[in-house]
């Protein structure tokens, strides 16, 4: 119904847009600057983002919020905390075999001291 | 941009500390035993789990057993320095060759008995368990446990069986 209605007052509309002829004519050799414009952009080197600049938004817009603040220090937390882990057991291992060794020496002469 | 400075300083200055607290506890007991009198006693004092009662026997059995260990080393250099000179003048097994060469063996068994006596002395003043651990110790990493014979490659590739000497 709605559709039938809407088409009965349209019909002068039409009518008038069939009779209307644009006046205005395009710019001289418009579609060659259309093109000319295009290929330039196309050419044209993409501008690029700094590592820097990247840094810099990161620790003024994402570093402060507090979840990712908390997860990053979390983060280099625990980094801290396992690599001392890891180097003193190294250490440890380091000194328990050589003590362990100097231990053998001073009660057997027949040990040969390893060279370094 | 401050926040974020601080935020990041505060990371890295946490990392640090957590690096040398975890270095320095983990490094505790070797800073320790380096720093004591007798590093290589303290490490069989941590090593088998002794007590102070233990740890002052086993270093008086320690500091007895050093010195007439040193004699015997003493006695077996001196072997070494009359075998050397006697070599150097002779053409064939002379009996003085033969002599020098029981001798030195002979010293040489009596310095490993006298070595094995004090690691069961040792292992004796060890709780049992301990003691078990410590004898098996000085079986893998002192001379008790010879090494295999070996002639070499090239003997091995010329022979069917593994040159063995008693």
């Amino acid at each position: 119904m709605k559709t039938s209605n809407s088409n009965e007052n349209d019909a002068p509309l039409r009518a008038l847009l069939k009779e209307w002829k644009p006046e205005a004519s395009l710019p001289p050799r418009f579609q060659e600057q259309v093109w000319r414009r295009i290929e330039r952009a196309e050419t044209a080197p993409v501008p690029s983002v700094s590592l820097a600049t990247v840094f810099a938004n990161w620790l003024t817009n994402l570093l402060p919020r507090p979840a990712l603040a908390t997860a990053y220090v979390a983060v280099l937390l625990v980094i801290g905390a396992s690599v001392g882990w890891s180097q003193a057991r190294q250490e440890t291992a380091r000194v328990t075999g050589e003590l362990s060794a100097r231990y053998a020496q001073a009660v057997d002469p027949y040990q040969t001291t390893p060279q370094p | 941009m401050k926040r974020g400075l601080l935020i990041l300083a505060l990371g890295v200055v946490g990392a640090v500390v957590a690096y040398c607290c975890f270095y320095l506890m983990g490094t505790a007991k070797p800073r320790a035993m380096m720093q004591s009198p007798q590093p290589e006693l303290a490490w069989l004092k941590h090593e088998f789990n002794l007590g102070d009662a233990e740890f002052k026997r086993i270093s008086e059995l320690h500091a007895g057993y050093l010195p007439q260990c040193m004699e015997r080393c003493r006695r077996i250099d001196e072997l070494n320095d009359k075998l050397s000179n006697t070599l150097a003048s002779a053409t064939q097994v002379t009996p003085d060759i033969e002599t020098l060469l029981k001798e030195r063996a002979q010293m040489r068994a009596t310095c490993q008995s006298e070595m094995l006596k004090h690691f069961f002395e040792v292992s004796r003043t060890m709780p049992p368990e301990q003691g078990k651990r410590y004898l098996a110790w000085a079986r893998d990493n002192t001379c008790l446990r010879e090494q295999a014979m070996d002639h070499g490659a090239d003997n091995h590739a010329a022979t069917t069986a593994p040159a063995q000497h008693p």
